[in-house]
């Protein structure tokens, strides 16, 4: 078996949760960290710990405002996370084709 | 990472960016509260007799009873918004209003061209105008069904079918047509208990969905 599609995935959203809050924003031009939160069954630590990661990597972009007085912090995938999250996909996908060939 | 967890990986993005893309507010409270409305409406106008003798004033009791409608149930889903701390107008709610405007559109332009067309013939009017509300307001909930919960497409077929039973069965049988009056009653039970019904059961496997 090809270990080349292996070896090209990314670090930073090999991780369930990373990769699965870059799915959910790929869906969404926008989600507010609570919807997020509920989607994903994740705890506001564990999501904000993942965030942080994801921001840091260029991955995510966090936005924070006010609407109806009330603080709102909303998420979107920068074209950079929407390029690595695409590429993760692909990837995963070539190793399932390559293990169907077998 | 072997294959079967790259596999797995796969379903879960593709499970999860279908549920990203979905409107998921609770919609149990805002079909029972649509659906009190319809009944509500539908008894004070065959109480009242509203209209029963001019189309318009039939029309227009109506038209503003389905405003107060949508004006009642964004104001409930804002307030669930808020609750949330969540946005009102996500993705996925301009998803179902994209999906929904072109339906009422045409209900609104038909009802206007029905009207100054056979406005004053009032049996031709309760004859014409309900099953082609009852089919229009089917599948405006048939295409939103496409962006949250699956029952809501049930719910539009439920609301085409009485709409095309009720207008097959006056155009095969000529029947007595009701009168507007009469036709008071038939808008609050369809709409009123169809919404009234699709929300109690909604309220009801949420309740059993609960630990």
């Amino acid at each position: 078996m090809n270990p080349e599609p292996f070896l090209q995935l990314d670090r930073v959203i090999h991780e369930k949760g990373r990769l699965a809050i870059l799915a959910a924003l790929a869906a969404s031009p926008e989600l507010a960290f609570t919807e997020l939160r509920s989607l994903l069954q994740m705890t506001d630590g564990n999501l904000t710990t993942h965030i942080r990661t994801l921001q840091e990597a260029g991955y995510v972009a966090v936005t924070k405002s006010y609407r109806e007085q009330r603080p709102l912090t909303t998420c979107s995938l920068t074209p950079a996370g929407r390029e690595a999250f695409t590429r993760q996909v692909d990837l995963l996908a070539q190793i399932v084709a390559e293990t169907r060939k077998l | 990472m072997n294959p079967a967890d790259a596999a797995e990986q796969l379903n879960t993005i593709r499970t999860l960016m279908e549920r990203a893309a979905l409107y998921r507010r609770a919609l149990g409270p805002t079909l029972v509260g649509l659906g009190v409305l319809g009944l509500a409406a539908g008894a004070l106008g065959y109480g009242v007799g509203i209209g029963q003798d001019h189309s318009r004033t039939f029309v227009l009791y109506w038209s503003a009873v389905a405003l107060l409608g949508v004006v009642g149930a964004s104001l409930q889903m804002r307030r669930q918004a808020l609750g949330a701390a969540e946005p009102f107008f996500t993705p996925p709610t301009r998803r179902i209003v994209g999906a929904m405007l072109p339906v009422y559109a045409v209900a609104i332009v038909g009802t206007v061209y029905l009207t100054l067309l056979f406005g004053a013939l009032t049996k031709v009017m309760a004859e014409t105008l309900l099953p082609f509300w009852m089919a229009l307001h089917g599948l405006a909930l048939h295409a939103a069904g496409h962006f949250t919960f699956r029952g809501i497409r049930w719910l539009g077929w439920a609301f085409i079918a009485a709409g095309l039973a009720v207008g097959g069965l006056w155009a095969l049988t000529r029947a007595d047509l009701p009168t507007l009056s009469q036709a008071h009653l038939l808008m609050g039970a369809v709409f009123g208990l169809g919404h009234l019904l699709a929300g109690g059961w909604i309220l009801a496997a949420e309740r059993r969905a609960l630990p």
